[in-house]
C-alpha cells in the first residue's frame, strides 16, 4: 500500500464502493442515493462522495441544497443528514455560491479538487463510502481512482439501462475497470420496465435484458434489475428516504436486494 | 508557391510572436484571397497586384485580418498565422449554419434530440452533417446504424461517413476510430482538445446546410476545446436538452449558465 500524505481522513473508512457508468442518466446518483438508505436501513453508517463536478446531484436528491460545508480541526467536516450521523455526504454542490453557478474547470483544477475531498474530508467512522462519479471515462474518473487506490477500494458498481445504446457505452466503462485495476462487484440494470399501477402490466420502455446480457458477456455479477417508479422519482426530487416510506413498491424490493448482496459480498474481517 | 510559403511565413511570424493567434474574421473576399493565398493558388487579378508591392500588401493584409472584428455572414474566417503549412481553413467554410446541442445532464437525450432534428432537417431537403465530440460515449454511429464504418483520408482531410449516395448526412466521431466497439477513451483533457481541434479542421465536410455537433453532458474541456474551436466560425446557437425532473433542470440551468459566460447564443 502506498503511504498516503494524509492516511487518518479515510482510515475510519471500513469499505469504498465506486459507482460508474459509461452512460450519462442512467442512474448512479439514484443508485447511490439508494443504496446508502438501503444500507442505513440495514444499520450501517454510510457516507456519499460526490465527484460529479459538473453535475452534482447528490445534494439535491437528499433535499440538503443549501447547506454549508465548515471546517474542522481534521479537515472539512461533511454534511450529516440526521443527528445520529448515520448519513453524510460531500459534493461539489455545496461549495458552489449558487445553484445556477456552472463549474466550468479544465482536468487539473478537477483533479486537484478531488484529491482535496479524498484526503481532506473528515469522514470518522463509516462502514461504506460511496463514492458517485460523473458519466464517461475522463479527469474525474482517472483521478478518483488514483486518489483512492492507497485505499484499496472494494470495487466498483456498474450501472446501465437496458437498450444498447447505454450498455455499449457501459462496455468501454467495464474496459476502463479492467485497464485501471477497480473490481467490479456487479452489474445493475436501471429503469428496468415500468409496471402500470392500475392494471400490473410491465412495459420494456427502455428495451430489457441488456444489463444481465452484458453482465454475462463480461464475465462480472449481475446484481439485479430495477423497475422504473414514479413514487422513487418524486422522492428523489423531493429529497424524501423512499427506502423508509415505500416499503411495498418492487423498486423497493430490488434496491434492498442489491443492498443485500453487497452486503454478503463484504468481506467482514478488515485486510 | 514561394511567394505563398513567403505569405504563411511572414503571416506566421508577424502574428504569432510565440503567443496564440487571434481568431480573426474577415470580409468574405478578403477571407476567400487570404485562402487562395495560404493554398497557393492565385486569382489573376490577385496575381497582378502580388507583382507591385505585394511584401506590403501581405503585411497589411494579415494586420487587417488580426485587427477585423467578426462578421456576420457565418462564412469561414482565415486566422492569420496558425502557421503550419498545409493547414485547411476551407473545411467548414461550405456550412452554413454550426448547431450545437448541449446538456449539463447525461442521459436526457442529446444523440437522441440531434439524431432527429438532423433526420428532420434531411427530410426538410437539407444537407446536414453531426459531428459527435462525446469522446467517451459516442452514441452517434450506433444511432444511424453506421457502427463498423471506417473514416478515410481524401485530399483536404477527414472524409465523413456518408449515409447515403446523395451524400444528405454525413457523420463524424470518435466511434468510427475505435478498433473494438469496447474499447475505452481513458483520456485527459489536453489529448481530447487535440481531437476535437481536428474534428474542427480536418474533416472535409463540403457543402453543407446545417452541422449539428452532439456533445457530452457537463461542461468539461471536451465543450470548452469545442466552443473555442467553433468560435470564429460563428455557430448559429445552442440548443439545450432537459427532462422534466428537477434535478435535470438544476443541471441544465448551469448549462445555460456555462453559454452566458462562453457567449454562446
Amino acid at each position: 500500500m502506498e503511504a498516503a500524505a494524509e492516511p487518518g481522513n479515510l482510515a475510519g473508512i471500513r469499505h469504498i464502493i465506486l459507482v460508474l457508468s459509461g452512460k450519462g442518466g442512467v442512474g448512479k446518483s439514484t443508485i447511490s442515493t439508494e443504496l446508502a438508505l438501503a444500507l442505513r436501513h440495514a444499520g450501517k453508517k454510510v457516507g456519499i462522495l460526490d465527484v460529479d463536478l459538473c453535475g452534482p446531484s447528490i445534494p439535491r436528491m437528499f433535499g440538503a441544497q443549501g447547506r454549508a460545508v465548515h471546517q474542522c480541526d481534521r479537515g472539512w467536516a461533511p454534511v450529516f443528514l440526521d443527528r445520529e450521523q448515520s448519513i453524510s455526504l460531500m459534493s461539489v454542490g455545496f461549495l458552489l455560491e449558487k445553484p445556477d453557478e456552472a463549474v466550468v474547470w479544465r482536468g487539473p483544477k478537477k483533479n486537484a479538487l478531488i484529491k482535496q475531498f479524498v484526503s481532506d474530508v473528515a469522514w470518522g467512522e463509516l462502514d461504506y463510502l460511496v463514492v458517485d462519479t460523473p458519466p464517461g471515462t475522463s479527469d474525474e474518473h482517472m483521478a478518483t481512482i488514483e486518489a483512492l487506490r492507497p485505499y484499496q477500494p472494494l470495487g466498483a458498481l456498474v450501472v446501465t439501462t437496458p437498450q444498447a445504446v447505454s450498455v455499449g457505452d457501459v462496455r468501454r466503462e467495464l474496459t476502463f475497470c479492467r485497464k485501471t485495476g477497480v473490481r467490479v462487484m456487479g452489474v445493475v440494470e436501471n429503469m428496468s420496465g415500468f409496471t402500470c399501477p392500475h392494471c400490473t402490466e410491465c412495459t420494456s420502455v427502455f428495451s430489457r435484458g441488456g444489463g444481465e446480457e452484458l453482465a454475462r458477456l463480461a464475465g462480472v455479477p449481475f446484481l439485479g434489475s430495477v423497475p422504473l417508479d414514479p413514487e422513487l422519482t418524486r422522492s428523489l426530487e423531493e429529497g424524501h428516504d423512499f427506502i423508509r416510506e415505500f416499503p411495498g413498491s418492487p423498486t423497493f424490493a430490488a434496491l434492498t436486494s442489491i443492498a443485500r448482496r453487497i452486503l454478503d459480498a463484504t468481506p467482514t474481517c478488515l485486510p
